[in-house]
C-alpha cells in the first residue's frame, strides 16, 4: 500500500481491533471525529506539561492552558459531552501534576520514538510523554473516566515502544477526576514484542493490494461495535460499504 | 479426567464436546516446562498469572477479589501434554487445574519426574492415572487423582516447538498492576547569587 508510510501502536491496535475502520482511517484517509474524552486528554496533558516545566506555576495556570486548548480543540466538535468533560479538567489537572511534580522537572516532552525492526517495511513510531533522565523513568499520561487496576494491554505496548532505546523504568501514569495511580509496565520485551508481530501482520495484509477499493470489498464493518456507533462513524459505513 | 474438544456443526455454530477419559488415558507431560502461578476461572475462561517452574521466579498473588471478597486468583498450574491415541490423540493439550488436592498430585508427580535419571536426559515420562479418590472440601466433593509414570520417551515434535519457544512466554505477559511512588528527588542547590541578584 503506497499510501502507508509507518505504524503506531494506535493505528496497530485500530488493525487488531477493527479492520474496517483500519480500512477507513489508515488506506482511505478518512479520520474519524475525534470526541470530548480524547480532547479533555489533549488538553489535560498541556495544562500538565505547563505546569512540570515551570514548577513555580500555579494550578490556575495550568488550568488555564488546559482550558485554552480544550476550548481551541473542541471549537468545531459536535460532540454533546463538550461541557460536561471541560468542567473535569481542572480536577484532572490537579491530580496529574500532584503525581508527577514529585519527580522533578522533565528532561524530555513529546519525544518522537522510531523502532523499525528487521522484517518490517515500516517503523514502528509515537511519540513519549515525559522521560525523567536523571531517574531513567519515562512516562504516559492517561486521562481516564474510571481508574484501571492494571495497566491496559494497548497502554503497555505503547510505552514498552517508548523505552526502545533508552531501557528505562516505563510506567502509566492514569488519572481520574477524582484519582490518579502510576504503574510499572511489566513484561516490556514482550509487549514490544507484539507490536512487531502486529506490525508484520499489518504489513501482509497491506501487501495485498495497492488499490484502496480492494480492501474495501474484503472487509466489512460490524455496526454493533462501539467503533462504528458515532453517527458520522455510521455515514461513513453506508457511503463506503452500502450497508 | 476429561478431554474437551471443539467442533463446528453444520450450521457453523461451535459447541464442546467432554469425553471422559481418566480409566484409559496415557499422556506424554512436559512436566521440564510446567507452569505455575496463579489462576483464576473467570466465565471468560482462565486469567493466568503463571511462570515456567524453576526458571523464573513465582509472581505475587495478583489482588483482585472475587465477589465475595475472596482472593480471585488460585495457586494453580498447567502443563502441556500429548494424549496417546486412544484417548483421542492429536495436537499437545493442556491440563491444569486449581484443585488442592489435584495440585498435590501434581507435585508427587513431579518430585518423581524431577528425581527419576531420565528426566536429566532430557526424557519426558508417559503418565497414567493409577486412581481418583473422592476428597470431601467443605460442601464440595473434588477428586484427586494418583498420577504414575509407567514409561520414558525422548520429547516429541509437537512438545519440543514449546521447549524450543521458552524464549517466549509461556503465558499472556501481564501489564503490570503495581503502584509506584515517584523517585526521591535530590533537593536542587538554590541558584548563585550574582550582582543582578540585590536590590
Amino acid at each position: 500500500m503506497k499510501s502507508f508510510a509507518r505504524h503506531s501502536p494506535s493505528s496497530l491496535n485500530l488493525f487488531s481491533g477493527c479492520v474496517s475502520m483500519f480500512v477507513v482511517e489508515k488506506i482511505l484517509g478518512r479520520r474519524q471525529p475525534v470526541g470530548a474524552p480524547a480532547h479533555r486528554g489533549t488538553a489535560v496533558e498541556d495544562g500538565v506539561t505547563h505546569g512540570l516545566m515551570n514548577p513555580a506555576a500555579s494550578m490556575e495556570e495550568c488550568n488555564n492552558v488546559a482550558f485554552k486548548k480544550y476550548d481551541t480543540i473542541t471549537a468545531l466538535s459536535a460532540d454533546k459531552r463538550r461541557e460536561e468533560y471541560r468542567t473535569t479538567i481542572p480536577d484532572m489537572v490537579k491530580s496529574a501534576l500532584e503525581e508527577l511534580r514529585p519527580y522533578g522537572v522533565p528532561t524530555e516532552c513529546q519525544k518522537f520514538v522510531e523502532w523499525k525492526p528487521e522484517g518490517l517495511d515500516y517503523p514502528i513510531v509515537g511519540y513519549l510523554d515525559y522521560h525523567w533522565a536523571e531517574h531513567n523513568i519515562t512516562i504516559d499520561l492517561k486521562t481516564t473516566e474510571k481508574m484501571p487496576s492494571a495497566v491496559k494491554v494497548a497502554h503497555a505496548r505503547q510505552v514498552s515502544l517508548y523505552v526502545t532505546s533508552n531501557n528505562a523504568d516505563a510506567r502509566a501514569c492514569y488519572v481520574t477526576p477524582k484519582k490518579q495511580a502510576t504503574y510499572r509496565i511489566e513484561n516490556i520485551n514482550d509487549h514490544r514484542n507484539a507490536l512487531y508481530r502486529m506490525a508484520l501482520r499489518c504489513e501482509a495484509f497491506l501487501a495485498l493490494s495497492d488499490d484502496p477499493q480492494f480492501f474495501v470489498n474484503i472487509t466489512v464493518p460490524d455496526l454493533e461495535s462501539f467503533y462504528w456507533s458515532g453517527p458520522a462513524a455510521r455515514q461513513l459505513a453506508f457511503e463506503i460499504w452500502g450497508i | 479426567m476429561f478431554r474437551v474438544d471443539r467442533a463446528q456443526g453444520g450450521d457453523g455454530t461451535w459447541h464442546t464436546d467432554k469425553v471422559e477419559i481418566t480409566n484409559t488415558v496415557q499422556m506424554v507431560m512436559d512436566l521440564a516446562n510446567i507452569r505455575v502461578g496463579w489462576i483464576n476461572y473467570t466465565t471468560q475462561g482462565p486469567v493466568r498469572r503463571l511462570v515456567t517452574l524453576g526458571k523464573e521466579p513465582i509472581p505475587p498473588r495478583p489482588d483482585d477479589k472475587n465477589a465475595e471478597g475472596k482472593p480471585a486468583f488460585k495457586q494453580g498450574f498447567e502443563v502441556q501434554l500429548l494424549l496417546d491415541k486412544n484417548s483421542g490423540g492429536g495436537v499437545p493439550r493442556v491440563f491444569g487445574s486449581a484443585a488442592g488436592c489435584v495440585i498435590e498430585a501434581m507435585d508427587a508427580l513431579h518430585d518423581a519426574f524431577s528425581a527419576a535419571p531420565e528426566s536429566k536426559a532430557g526424557k519426558l515420562p508417559i503418565v497414567k492415572i493409577a486412581s481418583v479418590q473422592p476428597v470431601k472440601s467443605g460442601q464440595s466433593t473434588n477428586y484427586k487423582p494418583s498420577f504414575a509414570i509407567v514409561n520414558w520417551m525422548d520429547r516429541p515434535a509437537p512438545l519440543a516447538g514449546e521447549a524450543a519457544a521458552v524464549a517466549s512466554p509461556s503465558t499472556a505477559p501481564s501489564t503490570g498492576s503495581t503502584i509506584v511512588p515517584p523517585p526521591t528527588v535530590a533537593p536542587q542547590p538554590a541558584p548563585l547569587a550574582d550582582a543582578n541578584s540585590f536590590g
